[in-house]
């Protein structure tokens, strides 16, 4: 009846992730997300001002950018890439093409992660300077913690898109894991850390940085942490929008 | 006289797969051809305790069909199984042979226009179909894009953004992204919502050449006009069951429990209203004005009467013909037996 | 045909198309009253599908679950015998199980808020409201009472339990009524407080915003960012600016009346403890209004 024709996948990957971006960049979000990623900056903005104490940028950085800031940008981008799709209905053109489902998947957690990263990587350095100086100890503890923020918004990306294709209440679900998994029972049940983004970041930091400087449980596993996370996340993800339904009836 | 006309086969009509319409509910089950591009086996679906699908079984081949219902009939919800978006309660949902949902393959030969998805709205209307065609896998995206915006007569808009159009615009975009890889099955819902008369000719004819090509097209309307003038069979689904399928013609024929009525007009109508009434197969005769409508209860009866009657009386036959073998008559039946 | 008909020689077709309703017609008040049971059955999702109940009750019962669990320990230890212990003990304190919370009603606001004003808004169904015997105000104000009202008696829920708990609990109930007497205004304060700050940021921003995912983490940057960005300021040494974020930043604010209503001081591990105590309520009243001012005038200028 029809010729089979099997789709490019790089090409679709490419086709799907361009499209995606161009969804993501939107006015009003890419304004409010600014704002967002410049939250640190303006912190150090602030401290600047005040004069600085020191070993204070540990805290600070992990304090408001990794536990606060990236999960929030993370979150508005993984779920506008998926969620918000499935759940007005736009994303029916994409899920009715000849494509297995992790192609449709994979761009759009890499966009997310990316626009994440693009925001974070330079709003976490500058604040790490503003903040801790341009001393050589300062500067690698602020590297080390922006290239474990670069990949950590990948992480939360694939968690925050799996979230959308699995359910539609995927942003309180998301909020929740941020809130009360990372927030307040990491601090409570020690256990749990094996499972928290967040310890993972602090791990890949405490490799990166100058010794001594981070403490951490999870160490130099983060990494290997974190990319088995993306990967399961991303399986999971591709599984479940294979089942997805549409979510209207007639 | 008028005869009644015979439709011309012209094309393969959908097989009549239900029971005739007198006998209610689908619980004989009877043996579909699964080669057709398009089968429905015993398929229901169910959200709880709703079910908007009951029990279902119908094949289809190459030529229009129409899926005719009122409003929450569950034509959507049919649609969307089939287009592997929506996964059966029960029974299978086959095209060209394979199961539906969960098999992204199908998508190359399927085409789906939904009615109420949106479209992003920043794309612009080339990007749109140029997207369809390039996750379709074709060799020559941009050649096929421009094939099909200027099959659906897009091309002066074909570069403004999507959210600028009228609703008319974005359904023939959709259209246009569905063609593009001009799969052998086309899935429409609700096609001419929104589009004037003269888009609507158009597009009609559109369907009308790709289903003379062999293509199996299958589209929702609860409009009884249009599913008249378009489709060579129709499907007629009331509260998720399908209450006909076939030929509306045909269908006619077999509400035996209807009165058939017939309208003529002769040089004495009142002589041939008693004339008529002396005959078993007619049941009714009413003057209006200058013609007589007879109610008869079987059509092919009284056809064979008329003319030996009219002689006898030796009345002068000037019209005979049926008037509610309409597609709103057989519609308004079906509807209302439940 | 002799006997008289029922009715009337004369015959009557009576229309019995369109009626209008000539009855009682309740005001403007009950309007009001309506919206605001509307909005607080809304917020915890009765009235709708079961998924819609899913994230509040939830929530709810994660707030109220240590609660239970608390009495239910105290209940059995009493059985044990340790009743004296009790008498003398403070397992949690009103207090503290307020701060514990905190995120748990952050979460709900967070969650809920937008159900409230966001879809009024993206169906446009704000039309209809304002076609009745409302005005803007009284729908503006009428939903944020409710959601208010809700976020109220989630807090509320877990005290009584707590309160009742350790009344009933104690070897002497006459004295452990007198003695906790004393608890219940800071209990109601706080939560009242609560309430209304949280409950009312939340509705402000969600009164702007309309796509749910916006207002969802707008609501939660806006409850958790400023406090951590005071603290590392002070941390960090800029006392000034630390101290005006400290009396801008909702979470931070809650833990100052927390501190102030129930008569303690901060503890070490606050990080504001240079300012007086007093400041925070008119901190959280002053940004209430504004809050309230806020929603107001969005809704006097939206067009619909």
């Amino acid at each position: 009846m029809t010729a089979t024709r099997r789709v490019n996948r790089l090409d679709a990957v490419l086709t799907i992730g361009s499209v995606t971006a161009w969804a993501l960049v939107g006015r009003r979000r890419s304004i409010l997300m600014l704002l967002l990623a410049g939250a640190p900056v303006l912190l150090g903005l602030l401290v600047r001002l005040g004069g600085t104490r020191p070993g204070a940028l540990p805290t600070a950085l992990e304090g408001l950018v990794v536990s606060a800031v990236l999960p929030l940008v993370a979150l508005v981008f993984g779920t506008a890439a998926l969620g918000s799709e499935l759940d007005d209905g736009t994303a029916v053109h994409i899920l009715t093409k000849p494509i297995p489902r992790w192609v449709i998947v994979v761009p759009k957690i890499a966009v997310a992660g990316g626009m994440t990263a693009v925001l974070l990587f330079p709003a976490t350095i500058l604040a790490g300077i503003l903040i801790g100086g341009t001393g050589g100890r300062e500067l690698g503890l602020t590297f080390a913690y922006a290239i474990a923020v670069l990949i950590g918004s990948f992480v939360y990306a694939t968690i925050f898109v799996a979230l959308g294709a699995a359910t539609s209440r995927g942003l309180v679900i998301g909020l929740a894991y941020s809130l009360i998994w990372e927030g307040l029972l990491s601090g409570a049940l020690k256990g749990t850390q094996l499972f928290s983004v967040r310890e993972y970041i602090r791990g890949m930091a405490a490799t990166l940085a100058p010794p001594r400087t981070i403490v951490s449980i999870v160490g130099a596993n983060g990494f290997l942490f974190a990319i088995i996370a993306i990967v399961v996340i991303a399986a999971f993800a591709s599984w479940r929008l294979a089942r997805h339904e549409i979510r209207a009836a007639d | 006289m008028t005869e009644p006309t015979v439709d011309p086969e012209a094309t393969v009509a959908p097989e009549p797969a239900a029971p005739s319409p007198q006998r209610s509910g689908s619980s004989t089950f009877v043996e579909v051809d699964t080669s057709q591009p398009i089968v429905l086996e015993r398929v229901s679906r169910w959200y709880g305790n709703v079910v908007a699908v009951n029990d279902i079984t119908f094949a289809l081949g190459s030529g229009i069909t129409g899926l005719l219902g009122p409003n929450g009939a569950g034509k959507s919800t049919l649609l969307h199984m089939l287009a592997g978006l929506l996964r059966p309660s029960s029974g299978r949902v086959l095209i060209a042979g394979r199961p539906a949902w969960r098999d992204p393959q199908v998508y190359a030969d399927i085409g789906l226009v939904p009615e109420r998805e949106a479209v992003q709205p920043f794309l612009t209307g080339r990007q749109f179909v140029e997207l369809a065609a390039r996750l379709q896998g074709l060799p020559d995206p941009a050649a096929a894009t421009e094939r099909a915006i200027a099959t659906v007569d897009l091309s002066v808009v074909a570069d403004r953004a999507v959210g600028t159009y009228s609703k008319g615009m974005r359904q023939r975009v959709k259209v246009a992204a569905a063609l593009v890889h001009e799969p052998s099955i086309l899935l429409l819902d609700e096609p001419f919502n929104g589009m004037d008369p003269r888009q609507r000719l158009h597009m009609m004819d559109l369907l009308r050449s790709m289903a003379a090509a062999g293509r199996t097209i299958l589209f929702s309307s609860h409009i009884l006009e249009e599913v008249e003038r378009l489709a060579d069979g129709i499907l007629v689904i009331h509260a998720g069951r399908l209450a006909a399928a076939g030929d509306y013609r045909e269908i006619r024929r077999l509400m035996t429990d209807r009165p058939h009525t017939f309208r003529v007009r002769s040089s004495d109508n009142r002589r041939l209203a008693s004339a008529f009434l002396a005959e078993p197969t007619v049941f009714g005769a009413e003057l209006h004005d200058d013609r007589l409508a007879v109610s008869v209860t079987e059509f092919s009866g009284f056809t064979r009467i008329v003319a030996r009657v009219a002689r006898d009386s030796a009345v002068r036959l000037f019209e005979v013909a049926p008037t509610d073998d309409s597609l709103e008559s057989v519609f308004e039946y079906l509807v209302s037996r439940r | 045909m002799s006997a008289r008909p029922p009715v009337s020689r004369a015959g009557n077709i009576y229309d019995l198309g369109y009626r209008r309703y000539e009855g009682e017609r309740l005001g403007r008040v009950s309007a009001i009253r309506a919206l605001i049971t509307h909005s607080y059955r809304t917020t915890f999702g009765l009235g709708r599908s079961g998924r819609a109940k899913a994230a509040p009750f939830i929530l709810a019962a994660i707030a109220t679950l240590p609660s239970v669990i608390i009495v239910g320990g105290l209940t059995v230890a009493a059985r044990f015998g340790f009743d004296r212990q009790l008498d003398d003990t403070e397992l949690v304190g009103f207090n503290g199980y307020y701060s514990s919370i905190t995120v748990i009603v952050a979460l709900f606001c967070a969650a809920q808020a937008p159900e409230l004003f966001g879809r009024d808004q993206r169906h446009g169904v704000i039309a209809l409201y304002f076609a009745r015997a409302l005005r803007r105000s009284d729908y503006a104000l009428g939903r944020l009472a409710g959601f208010v009202l809700a976020v109220l008696t989630m807090l509320l829920v877990p005290m009584s339990i707590l309160f009742l708990g350790r009344i009933l609990l104690s070897t002497d109930i006459g004295g452990a009524l007198a003695t906790n007497l004393s608890s219940v205004p800071p209990i109601i304060g706080q939560g009242v407080i609560i309430a209304a700050l949280y409950g009312g940021l939340a509705m402000a921003i969600s009164a702007y915003s309309p796509r749910r995912a916006y207002a969802t983490a707008g609501i939660i940057a806006l409850f958790v960012l400023p406090g951590l960005v005071a603290g590392i300021v002070i941390n960090i040494g800029s006392s000034p600016v630390g101290s005006l974020l400290v009396l801008i930043s909702p979470n931070t604010i809650i833990d100052g009346t927390n501190a102030l209503l129930f008569g303690r001081s901060l503890g070490s591990e606050y990080f504001f403890v240079d300012l007086p105590l007093w400041l925070y309520l008119p901190a959280a009243i002053v940004e209430f209004g504004i809050v309230v001012a806020l929603i107001l005038r969005r809704f006097r200028r939206i067009t619909i």
